[in-house]
């Protein structure tokens, strides 16, 4: 996706520069026209050059069409797993275990997770909201070793990819 | 060959283990295998910290989309009007004629091309510099599983620290800023109305060093402690 960016970047500054350049030259090259007619005439006398132009515009947009869509699969795949049946009703016994274990930890007030990711790789997003004094430490431990694994062998997925957010909640106002 | 590098490695913590005599046969396994714990753990810690700054690095999702419809729209364009021109579609499709008048009477020098000039050359090192990896929300924790990932918000992590900064006794109120995009550090600014205590700022910065090993963060931060004497 990076990649896609800093191409687009890449090609806009460059287009954007060339122009700026042909502007501000001042002189002949100025005050001649986007479309030159050397141009014109230099498409219309060669055979390939329009169906060329055409083929590389369709490349273009279908790139971006096939880039729109990779956002979006991304974006679906973050919302919602994309498993079969089986699993997806192993996760959701599985689900239940793995909450309590979370909210018994020293310091943790609520724990809510979203399966996500592709049957290939697997995601579990865990938010942890803990009391400001919780030892964070030690909770991502006890997870890790304890009830993470317990996730993974009770859905049959052993490389699941646990991703753990903590939020803080403090009792008295800010003292900063 | 793998187990003659393991046992080189070893040879020098042989020696020092207990009962680790170097040239027996049980000293060596010892050896071996406590390197490769060593050598496994920090594979394991590495590739910890890799699926953290995979999960939690900015994503970029909306510069992405608008870049890829930008593209999209752009090519689209350019596409009918060629293809009209081809007769591959029909005329209704695209008003090539009017484009083509357009391109053909704007010169490079006119306010219109010079500004539509400047806004791309303006927006592709904006695209440039979104490309890159950028600042992460989150902090990420310390860990040993390579399939997990935590990490903590800066707020919460800023937060967490001025209460213990303003736990100290003396210590009136505290605020705290993470600062540094290569030399990462924790700048505490800490108000205090004793005038008589030179060690608070030793107090404030082992409370803050208390703390952060509690939230065991994945990168070490230097902690710098500010004293502000209030009172005169």
């Amino acid at each position: 996706m990076r990649v896609g960016i800093a191409l687009t970047g890449t090609a806009l500054a460059a287009a954007g520069g060339a122009g700026l350049c042909l502007g501000l030259a001042g002189g002949d090259l100025a005050a001649r026209p986007l479309l030159d007619p050397a141009v014109s005439r230099y498409a219309d006398g060669t055979a390939w050059f329009w169906p060329v132009a055409a083929a590389a515009a369709v490349a273009v947009a279908a790139c971006g069409l096939l880039w729109l869509a990779a956002h979006g699969r991304a974006m679906m795949r973050r919302r919602r797993a994309a498993l079969d049946g089986p699993t997806r009703m192993r996760a959701r016994a599985a689900e239940r275990d793995l909450l309590r274990d979370a909210l018994r930890l020293p310091g943790v007030r609520d724990a809510r997770l979203r399966l996500t990711g592709t049957a290939v790789r697997p995601r579990l997003l865990l938010n942890l909201t803990c009391t400001g004094d919780a030892v964070l430490g030690e909770v991502y431990g006890e997870l890790g070793a304890g009830a993470a694994e317990r996730y993974r062998a009770a859905t049959g997925m052993p490389d699941l990819v646990v991703v753990i957010r903590f939020r803080m909640v403090f009792g008295e106002p800010a003292p900063v | 060959m793998a187990s003659f590098t393991l046992r080189y490695i070893a040879a020098p913590w042989v020696m020092s283990l207990p009962g680790g005599g170097g040239t027996s046969h049980g000293g060596v396994r010892m050896g071996e295998t406590l390197a490769a714990e060593l050598l496994g753990g920090a594979q394991a810690r590495q590739q910890a910290r890799r699926l953290a700054e995979q999960e939690f690095r900015p994503r970029r999702t909306a510069v992405g989309v608008g870049a890829a419809l930008l593209v999209t729209a752009a090519g689209g364009a350019v596409s009918a009007e060629l293809l009209t021109v081809l007769d591959v579609l029909p005329d209704g499709w695209s008003p090539m004629a009017r484009s083509m008048a357009v391109l053909r009477g704007l010169t490079w020098a006119d306010p219109w091309t010079l500004g539509v000039a400047g806004t791309m050359a303006a927006a592709g090192p904006a695209l440039l510099l979104a490309a890159l990896p950028g600042r992460a929300r989150t902090l990420p924790l310390a860990g040993e599983d390579p399939l997990m990932a935590g990490a903590v918000g800066r707020a919460a992590l800023r937060r967490t620290l001025a209460d213990a900064a303003v736990g100290v006794p003396g210590v009136v109120r505290a605020r705290v800023r993470l600062r540094g995009r290569f030399r990462k550090r924790i700048v505490v600014r800490a108000a205090t109305g004793y005038r008589n205590r030179p060690d608070i700022s030793d107090l404030v910065r082992a409370a803050v060093h208390a703390r952060l090993a509690e939230v065991e963060l994945m990168q070490w931060r230097r902690v710098d402690i500010r004293l502000n004497r209030l009172g005169g």
